[in-house]
Order: structure tokens, then sequence, then C-alpha cells
């Protein structure tokens, strides 16, 4: 899923002076499961706010809303029309939540309300970790479901590299060498000679930008 | 004016009522709301923030002392959410102590009464939003 945080309450707060009407539009879906953008963390935002400005003697009127996809046009729909009275909508979905908000309800006012970082996976409940970069040509098959090109600090595909430490990286001594895991993975998989697999270059045609793709059956004839 | 205090008691605290925390602060010092949860770890940071949105002056949480909770941990997690919530209100410019955890054990009356005495006084200090 996409993991995303919460932007600082100020910088959201700053950016909303002199607007009389504000939306805060939450999506349920990875912004909700990483509790950054989904309907509690909307209910806390538009709380904070509300309570700020009315300490400040500003009568600006919160509102909110929640819907399930913020990167999907049928979810959008449902709310598109109750937008527009609004001198602002801050999203609190991840930038492409954002975006299609800003594409379906020109020339309104957006702002996000949380920075994007990262795909990832929950290791415990409130930990999120980068586990995949969108790399276009998956390779976890080979490499025991280990994925090299994140969890590698250098991102290489014929790894270790000379800098292994007793199963840590020179980059950084806390963190895990990837390729050390990937060998103890491989190891207990019976995979162990894919470790001598030489993996070609990436092809980073692949992931031209912003990438674009059509399911087969939405293609024309 | 007097300060309204909300109370999110766990239900081993179920003989605490609103005439019983009236019987420790008279009805013309504070106004008290006392609503039960099935233990202090149902206590959620939107409940406490829209608590102090909606009026109240302070919010006052009554959980198991720690090791003693029902639930194990329940009491450990409405510590944390209540940090929280104090973070975020401070954020907000009301201070970061309108909402306060008090481990109490049950049937342990004198120190209920203590506790609320201290956040009614604190409530009065700080006054509402
Ligand atoms: S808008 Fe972003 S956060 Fe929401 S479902 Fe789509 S990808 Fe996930
Ligand atoms: S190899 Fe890594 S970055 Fe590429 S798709 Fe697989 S998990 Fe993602």
């Amino acid at each position: 899923m996409i993991v995303a945080e919460r932007k600082p309450f100020d910088e959201i707060k700053t950016a909303l002076a002199g607007c009389r009407k504000v939306f805060i539009l939450g999506c349920d879906t990875c912004v909700s499961v990483c509790m950054a953008g989904g309907k509690k963390e909307v209910g806390l935002l538009a709380s904070q706010l509300r309570m700020s400005f009315k300490k400040d003697g500003k009568d600006i009127q919160i509102d909110e809303d929640t819907v399930e996809r913020q990167c999907n046009r049928e979810y959008m729909e449902l709310v598109l029309s109750r937008l527009q009275d609004y001198d602002l909508v801050v999203s609190m979905a991840c930038g492409a939540g954002v975006q299609l908000l800003a594409d379906l309800s020109e020339p309104l006012q957006i702002l996000p309300g949380v920075n994007t970082r990262f795909i990832g996976m929950t290791p415990q409940d409130g930990t999120w970790e980068e586990r995949c970069r969108a790399c276009g040509n998956c390779i976890l098959g080979e490499t025991g479901g280990i994925c090299p090109v994140t969890v590698c600090a250098k991102g290489i595909l014929n790894g270790p590299c000379g800098g292994t430490d007793h199963g840590k990286c020179e980059v950084d001594k806390d963190k895990d060498c990837a390729w050390t895991l990937i060998y103890h993975r491989l190891e207990k998989m019976g995979k162990l000679d894919n470790i001598r697999k030489d993996f070609p270059p990436r092809n980073h045609l692949v992931q031209c930008h912003p990438a674009k793709q059509v399911h087969e059956v939405y293609k024309g004839e | 004016m007097k300060p309204e205090i909300v109370i999110y008691c766990c239900a081993n605290f179920s003989a605490v009522s609103e005439e019983d925390a009236e019987k420790i602060i008279p009805e013309d010092h504070a106004v008290l709301r006392i609503s039960r949860l099935p233990c202090s770890g149902r206590t959620d940071v939107l409940y406490l923030l829209r608590s102090i949105e909606a009026g109240a002056t302070m919010t006052m949480i009554v959980g198991c002392p720690e090791g003693q909770c029902q639930f194990v941990e329940g009491n450990l997690r409405a510590r944390m959410r209540v940090r929280y919530a104090n973070r975020l209100l401070a954020e907000a410019g009301l201070g970061e102590d309108r909402i306060q955890m008090v481990n109490i054990a049950p049937g342990d009356g004198i120190a209920f009464a203590a506790a609320l005495r201290n956040v009614v006084a604190r409530a009065r200090e700080i006054g509402p939003l």
C-alpha cells in the first residue's frame, strides 16, 4: 500500500489563512491503514483546526468527509457536487488521490494534507516499512521474496557488495544487508543456487514517467 | 464559570456515578459527565479531542493501575493515546494537559476523589476553550 504521513499542523493551518469555508476530504484505503488520512485522521485534523481557529477568534467553517478511494473516479463522483461551495479542499489522500481531486474539481483550490512517502507493508502495528520501488520488472521470485532494489542501500542486483559486514550494511550499521538476508532466505528455500545467477542491468525503460497502462479489454480495436 | 469535565471510566469503576462524583465536587463547582468504557483501552483519540471541542474544559480517563488491566495492556494503550491527544491539542494551541489519565485501583474512592479534585482545580485555572 501507499504510505503517507500527515503534514505538520502549522503548515496546513497557515495555508488556510484567508479561507472562510474549508472541506477536508479523506481516503479510506491506503492512507487510512497507515493512520495518516482516513476517516479518523480527517476527524482529528478537522477538530484541531476548528478549536485552533476558535481560539484565534476566526470564524472559518471546517467540514469533513471521507471517500472509499480518492484515486478512483467512481468514488469521487459521489462527493464532487458537495465541494463546489468551498474556498479550499484539503485532500488527505496520497499524491495520486490529490491529483484526481484537482482534475475533477477544477478550478477548485486544493491542498495536500499528507506527504506521500513510499509503497510499504506493516511488519507490526503502527510501523510501516518501504518494500517496493515499483521498478516495473519484479525479481522477487529469484531473490527469495526480498527486494534488493528497495532493501539494499545501493539497490544492486548482484550482491552482496564488498561492504557487507556480518549481516549489516556498510552504509548504515543498524541496517541489515539485503543480500545477506536474501542468501539466508534462499538457503532455507533450498534455492541457494540463485545467488550465482547473473542479473542483467535493470531495464530503466520500463520505468519511464509518468507511467501509464491500459488493460487489454479497454484498448480499442 | 463552572468547568465541564468529561470522565471516561473503565468498567471496573462501575460503582462510580455522577451522584457519587457530585458528593466529591459540589454541583456548583463543576459539571461532571461520566461515560463508561469496557476498558480504558477503548479510549479513542477522536473521543478525547471531540469532548474538548464540544465544550469540556478537561477530560479525565480512569484506568486500573498499570499491570492490573483485565485486558492486559488496555490502560497502557490509553496512556499512549492520552499523550498523543494532548500533543494534538498543544499543536492547536490549547496547552498540553487538558486530558489526564489516572490509574486507580477499583474501589479506591479516596484516590478517585483526590484525582477528581486535582482535575477540577486545574480546569478552573485554565478555563474552557
Ligand atoms: S487515493 Fe491514494 S491512498 Fe487513497 S486508495 Fe488511492 S492510492 Fe490509496
Ligand atoms: S523488484 Fe522490488 S522494486 Fe521491483 S517490483 Fe519487485 S518488489 Fe518492487
